[in-house]
């Protein structure tokens, strides 16, 4: 089975939430988070898209198939420095 | 069923409760124990129904019991731990994570107990069939501990299989 990689942990300390209050607002338990973010659990569809609509996003910039790039060498691409 | 549904969810809710992690150590070393002292307390139980004198039969019952209750002593340690939760909870208590590993621990238990009757069921028919003289239940108590062995280990062979698959929680989590 493909790994689902995602950018729960970079998401939730943009946002400065605690696993636990993350884990309360899309309705699973906090140890759930944790093993989300280290890449133990690959989410149901439904769970995807909970944590894409409770931090704003869509769900393929929250989950991919391939790993995300380092958001600081996005940022250098970006602004070219 | 209709009826029973809606109060039967108005009861369950997502288990939040504060769980403590034990260290996997902990957990593996308890199922361990378990697993072993288990059936060796039961085979020396076999041996005390058919004791030949009644002091025999009583040390030989009391060794029995003794590991009988060594592994009631370690599931404490585990039971009110989230990987026996997991096994142990309603699953309208689980989360989408939890029930999976459940459905996963289940699914193993369940392979192991057929391949565990099949094996019963060939050793049984070998045993009837030959004159080999092999051991098979003949008394009410031993098959009372063959059918308490499966009940509980029902019970606690999903529970060993998380606590050798699942990784433990994160550090901010645990």
């Amino acid at each position: 089975m493909a790994m689902v990689h995602n950018r729960l942990s970079v998401l939730r300390a943009e946002r400065g939430l605690s696993r636990k209050a993350l884990a309360e607002s899309i309705g699973v338990n906090h140890q759930t988070v944790g093993y989300l973010e280290r890449g133990d659990y690959s989410p149901s569809l439904e769970l995807a898209l909970k944590i894409a609509r409770f931090f704003g996003v869509p769900v393929e910039m929250a989950f991919a198939l391939e790993p995300f790039t380092p958001l600081s060498q996005e940022l250098i691409r970006r602004t070219g420095a | 069923m209709s009826l029973i549904r809606p109060i039967y969810g108005a009861f369950c809710g997502l288990n939040r409760a504060a769980r403590p992690y034990a260290t996997p150590l902990v957990v593996k070393a308890a199922m361990v124990v378990t697993l072993i002292a288990w059936p060796f307390g039961s085979a020396l139980a076999f041996g005390a129904y058919g004791g030949e004198t009644p002091a025999n039969e009583f040390w030989t019952l009391a060794a029995s019991m003794a590991l009988l209750l060594l592994p009631a002593v370690a599931l404490i340690a585990v039971t009110p731990r989230q990987i026996h939760r997991i096994t142990g909870d309603r699953v309208c208590g689980l989360d989408v994570f939890e029930a999976d590993q459940r459905r996963r621990a289940f699914a193993f238990a369940h392979k192991v107990f057929a391949a565990g009757a099949l094996i019963g069921v060939a050793y049984l028919a070998a045993a009837s069939g030959a004159d080999a003289g092999w051991w098979t239940p003949t008394r009410p108590q031993h098959w009372v501990t063959i059918l308490m062995s499966m009940a509980f280990y029902a019970v606690v062979l999903p529970t060993a299989y998380l606590a050798w698959t699942m990784r433990p929680p994160a550090d901010e989590d645990a």
